[in-house]
């Protein structure tokens, strides 16, 4: 059978000008208040999302969505200019549609950013 | 090869208070940009060009050089386009009044079109606007800081829908439309295809809204680099070669 909705895993790098750690519940209420902002409360309820993986000391992660909605995800990441009174620039490094994927890339760019290459 | 990603508006420090260059590369470079159009350039620093090329360069970046005009009427205009048409590469009009409006769509040295987002008096990107700006190749632009920095959600709704309507526009007009970050300050810098996902809040397909940010901006810099090389004579006249005292033809 043919699914309607597919799931996409968005692997998520948080950009920070101080470098201050951001906690999971401040990353989480920052993309709900963009959703809000941006599509409203009934426009957000369609969407499916979740925040999957966080590591606040890289400031990296992965939240899941259907492929429908990858677009207004991205744009309302985009929209996002401040978490818990820091500066942030959210930028999607990777799509992918499996979580194992998602993750193999995570790892990749957490050796990245630990050893600087 | 991958799409080739520009963002053509970003201001430094060379005459303002923003980002210094350094990290305005670092920035560029970890968002995935290949061009970066460099804003700010004025009569005082406009020999700081080449050396901020070289600089770019280093990092695989191509700058492009960019002055964005401000002016108050037709005569200011005419004077500083007189002055920066040859020095630069790009250079874009703010259009604060409906006179300044019609004569930078209609001239063809400019190739930018900036509107005001912030209420429908100051926003003069019409029919008449648009067919002009179509006939002189002139682009329009849309800034994304413009949305980052509206401080309420009636100031957002209200520039998102001038913004749309203008895209709306520029698109059944047939003027290329590209998307820049317009960014004072580094964080105010989004990734391309981040850029790309917000002008689809306007309506605009995926593909268009990728095409904002990479092949509008591209035909442009093409455009214009041609032109300053001297190899565009006119407007559909190219120079392949000049035929020397010997009637050999030397190919450029």
């Amino acid at each position: 059978m043919v699914k309607l909705k597919k799931n996409r895993y968005m692997v998520f790098r948080v950009i920070r000008k101080s470098g201050r750690l951001i906690s999971f519940s401040d990353v989480l209420n920052a993309i709900f208040s963009s959703f809000i902002s941006l599509f409203g409360e009934v426009g957000s309820s369609k969407i499916s999302f979740s925040l999957m993986k966080y590591c606040p000391e890289l400031g990296i992660g992965i939240l899941r969505c259907d492929h429908l909605s990858v677009i207004k995800v991205r744009a309302a990441l985009a929209l996002i200019r401040r978490i818990a009174g820091d500066d942030v620039i959210f930028s999607v490094v990777k799509i992918s549609g499996t979580f194992k994927k998602a993750e193999k890339i995570l790892n990749n760019l957490s050796k990245q950013l630990i050893t600087g290459v | 090869m991958g799409k080739l990603f520009v963002d053509l508006h970003v201001l430094s420090d060379i005459s303002t208070e923003s980002s210094s260059i350094p990290e305005i590369i670092n920035m560029a470079s970890m968002l995935g940009f290949n061009y970066i159009g460099l804003s700010g350039f004025n009569r005082h620093n406009i020999d700081m060009i080449g050396d901020l090329k070289k600089m770019f360069n280093e990092y695989g970046i191509d700058m492009v050089s960019r002055v964005d005009l401000y002016p108050q009427s037709v005569d200011d205009l005419k004077k500083d386009l007189r002055f920066y048409r040859g020095k630069v590469e790009v250079i874009s009009v703010f259009c604060n009044n409906i006179h300044v409006a019609r004569f930078a769509a209609r001239d063809s040295r400019v190739d930018i079109l900036n509107f005001s987002f912030l209420s429908w008096k100051s926003n003069f990107f019409d029919v008449s606007e648009a067919k002009l700006a179509a006939k002189s190749n002139s682009v329009l632009e849309i800034n994304i800081v413009d949305i980052l920095k509206c401080s309420n959600a009636g100031e957002r709704i209200k520039t998102l829908r001038i913004m749309s309507e203008n895209v709306r526009l520029a698109l059944k007009y047939g003027v290329p439309v590209i998307v820049s970050s317009g960014a004072r300050n580094v964080f105010e810098m989004r990734d391309p295809r981040a850029m790309a996902s917000i002008v689809t809040l306007f309506g605009v397909s995926e593909f268009d809204a990728l095409q904002f940010v990479s092949s509008n901006p591209l035909n442009l810099i093409e455009r214009n680099r041609k032109k300053l090389s001297g190899e565009m004579v006119c407007k559909g006249v190219r120079l392949l070669g000049r035929v020397d005292k010997d009637g050999k033809i030397e190919e450029k």
